[in-house]
């Protein structure tokens, strides 16, 4: 298999800096470009796909512990999943609900009783979303670790199922406040309609 | 040598690499804007730019709206022929053209201007396209070239051909921009990382049917004018203050409709605002103080006004063509396809194939197999945009894959998807046996649609002997069914006085009696009454809403910023 470390020029460790990681990456991309003079297009795709392996920490360390032992590392369920997952579920859950009833709710009073729901899902998304990241800074500092105790590799599947497992709930957390952040755009009091509407006299 | 060429919505632009400096070329008249107008004289011979503009009534402005369009997918304009789901056609100089062909027209204008002033051939061109031009609107641009007689050596984005111009003099400087760029026409947003002489595009949005013609329009209805006085009214720097209120009240909305884009490109770039250290503005319609006042609140940075708003996209075109024809060196473009590309699976589902954003050019491949034993073949559409049904998206075209006859599951044909660097994407079938690829046809839509027309004319026939009425009150139902149990939770936390809950609950009354009776006027009626009659209601549970409950979580409304850094 390819070296993603190697394409870039980047030693083999479980922890690199990602401002070293695109560097290396745009240093390569500047020569193999297919625009550029001594480009070269499967060359330039190589290097493209090496920085996609190597820029998120979680495939990157699969990637190493393949090229370390020759094999594929065990897929392991993420140990920090249990509470969080639910907690994260229900609260995609929760976004789901209130940006379908959102989409269609018509009547000013109906938007109004929503207008607290969608506040309380925000404050949800946002609290879930800050314990994910806790958990991403506290993964990030076992990488640390484990670059330390390299080229001992004890515990790395562990480090690495956890960090694929956070990368992609703070995805999906981040979809969901963007969706509701736009909704509730359209629903306060300074969107659109609603202040004319607030300062007319009850017929 | 290679030109670079902008073909905008409202006006056009030509330029070379001269002595290692980007320069535009202008008309014989000492003007380098060519209006992107084209009418045709009693000849039928075409008359281009500003003296197309002078009989504005026969004239085709803005076609580049049309080009790569299909009849339905946007209003219809003059001229406009053709039925629903074939690509648009224009009846000009008594005859019907398609939009490229019209926007071949003025590429040949372009070329004639450029020779004349270089007194040499142009045959190789860059041409820019809106970022968000998805694969037909591309194609349709490259055969516009291509039938202007030219080669088109690529097609650049605008927001990254304006980041190019802003870039060039300060390649050692390391900086994150955004480029909003708000045409005649089409807006773009693209994030970009600029390092070295690397322009890495980090993420592009935007919306193929919006820009300045919009405002042009919202104004005019608004002031009961044409057009024409319309667009003048937009530049008048003298306004009364009335006039500016109106015409703020009318272009807001517009312009609301980039925020989303905006805020979805900067949380798929991955950074925040406080991370950009330019917004640069480009595009006509930039100029126009509100969109200024706007973007500022957007990115809460004031905008970067240095580039030319009608040429810097041209001048990046011209950047581009020295990249390619080696005049420029040290400069290498990282560009990404706009909408996530796919094909459509069991269940009407959009897979993903080569998501939004991913640097080009770039080749994914996928494995077909055999579902049932010997089947021959199977079709398969091919999809871009970022919905999970596959019919929300936008299709592409059908092509073939054929089995030989074999086991279920035996039966395996490797299909290569290729975005080129121009964005345009190519199918490639790899036999497995001797590793040779072939290019597959993509029959475009609309030469597999007559059986999709059909059904949709026969849907549209039965909605059109549907009873009406029916229909109207079935959604006005649901109105209520979802209104009056709204009431009860409503007033159940908040306290009204008694006169206006017994408005409420004689509007209440009224709604259901028009139920019970299947009145669809009184239904309405009553629907309205109860809308005001629950309005002082509706008001104090926003104002409940907005002071209580999370206090502790930031209003995030208007600051992507905040956001938590991934």
């Amino acid at each position: 298999m390819t070296d993603a470390f190697a394409l870039l020029g980047l030693p083999r460790r479980p922890f690199l800096e990602e401002e070293s990681i695109r560097s290396a990456y745009l240093e390569r991309a500047k020569h193999l470009h297919p625009d550029s003079a001594e480009g070269h297009a499967e060359s330039f795709s190589e290097a493209k796909n090496a920085f996609e392996i190597l820029k998120d920490p979680a495939t990157r360390l699969r990637h190493l512990i393949e090229l370390e032992t020759g094999q594929r590392p065990k897929q392991e369920a993420p140990s920090v999943a249990g509470a969080l997952f639910s907690e994260v579920c229900a609260t995609t859950e929760l976004s789901r609900a209130v940006l379908a009833k959102a989409a269609v709710s018509k009547s000013p009073l109906v938007r109004a009783l929503l207008l607290g729901d969608l506040r309380r899902a925000v404050a949800q998304t946002e609290s879930v979303l800050q314990s994910v990241s806790h958990h991403q800074h506290h993964q990030t500092g076992e990488l640390a670790r484990l670059d330390a105790a390299w080229p001992e590799f004890q515990g790395a599947e562990a480090v690495a199922a956890n960090l694929a497992f956070l990368a992609k709930c703070h995805h999906q957390l981040e979809e969901c406040l963007f969706e509701l952040t736009q909704t509730l755009r359209t629903f306060q009091p300074s969107g659109l309609s609603v202040p004319a509407r607030m300062n007319k006299e009850p017929s | 040598m290679i030109a670079g060429i902008d073909l905008g919505t409202t006006n056009s632009l030509i330029g070379v690499m001269e002595s290692g400096f980007p320069i535009l070329l202008a008309d014989s008249g000492g003007r380098r804007l060519l209006p992107s107008a084209v009418r045709f004289d009693e000849t039928g011979a075409p008359i281009v730019g500003w003296d197309a503009l002078a009989g504005r009534d026969q004239a085709v402005t803005s076609v580049k709206r049309l080009i790569g369009v299909r009849v339905g997918e946007s209003a219809p304009v003059p001229f406009q022929v053709g039925k629903t789901g074939e690509p648009v056609r224009l009846l000009v100089g008594g005859q019907e053209r398609s939009p490229e062909e019209i926007s071949a027209i003025i590429l040949e204008n372009l070329k004639a201007r450029a020779e004349a002033a270089l007194s040499s051939k142009i045959e190789r061109v860059v041409i820019t396209v809106p970022a968000y031009f998805n694969d037909a609107q591309r194609s349709a641009t490259k055969r516009a070239g291509e039938l202007a007689g030219l080669i088109v050596e690529r097609l650049l984005p605008e927001p990254t051909a304006a980041a190019l111009a802003f870039g060039l003099g300060k390649l050692g400087d390391r900086s994150r921009v955004a480029v909003f760029d708000l045409g005649g026409g089409t807006f773009d947003i693209s994030i970009l990382d600029l390092q070295e002489g690397v322009f890495h595009v980090l993420a592009t949005q935007g919306d193929t049917r919006l820009g300045g013609d919009d405002f042009d329009a919202a104004i005019a209805r608004e002031f009961q004018i044409p057009i024409a006085e319309a667009e003048a009214l937009k530049r008048d720097t003298a306004l009364t203050a009335d006039q500016q209120t109106r015409i703020h009240k009318v272009c807001q909305p517009i312009l609301e409709r980039t925020r989303r884009h905006c805020e979805r490109a900067m949380l798929d770039a991955g950074i925040q605002t406080s991370d950009l250290n330019e917004v640069i503005l480009v595009g006509g319609a930039t100029r126009m103080l509100g969109v200024r006042k706007f973007v500022a609140g957007v990115f809460g940075r004031e905008p970067n006004t240095s580039q030319h708003p009608d040429e810097a996209v041209a001048m990046g075109a011209v950047i581009q063509a020295g990249i390619l024809e080696g005049s420029v060196q040290n400069v290498t473009l990282l560009d990404v396809t706009p909408l996530s590309l796919g094909i459509e699976t069991f269940g009407g589902l959009m897979n993903i194939i080569i998501p939004r954003n991913t640097t080009i050019p770039v080749k994914a491949g996928e494995m077909f197999t055999n579902a049932v034993t010997n089947q021959t073949g199977m079709r398969i559409s091919v999809l871009q945009g970022e919905r999970e049904m596959a019919s929300d998206n936008w299709k592409l075209g059908e092509f073939a894959v054929d089995f030989p006859p074999m086991p279920k599951g035996q039966a395996r044909v490797g299909v290569q998807f290729e975005i080129d660097a121009n964005g345009i994407l190519h199918v490639l079938a790899r036999d497995t046996a001797n590793g040779k690829d072939t290019t597959l046809e993509l029959s475009s839509a609309v030469d597999v649609s007559d059986e999709a027309l059909e059904k949709m004319l026969a849907d549209s026939l039965e909605h059109a002997f549907e009873d009406m009425d029916d229909r109207q009150f079935a959604e006005a139902k649901l109105k209520a069914d979802e209104m009056l149990p709204a009431i009860e939770v409503a007033l159940a936390s908040v306290e009204v006085d008694p006169s206006e809950l017994q408005a409420i609950r004689d509007a209440e009354q009224a709604v259901r009696r028009a139920i019970e009776n299947r009145s669809l006027q009184k239904l309405k009626s009553s629907l309205a009454r109860l809308d005001d009659a629950t309005q002082s209601l509706a008001a104090k549970l926003m104002e409940k809403a907005m002071s209580s409950a999370d206090e502790n979580s930031r209003n995030r409304v208007g600051s992507p910023g905040a956001r938590q850094k991934k």
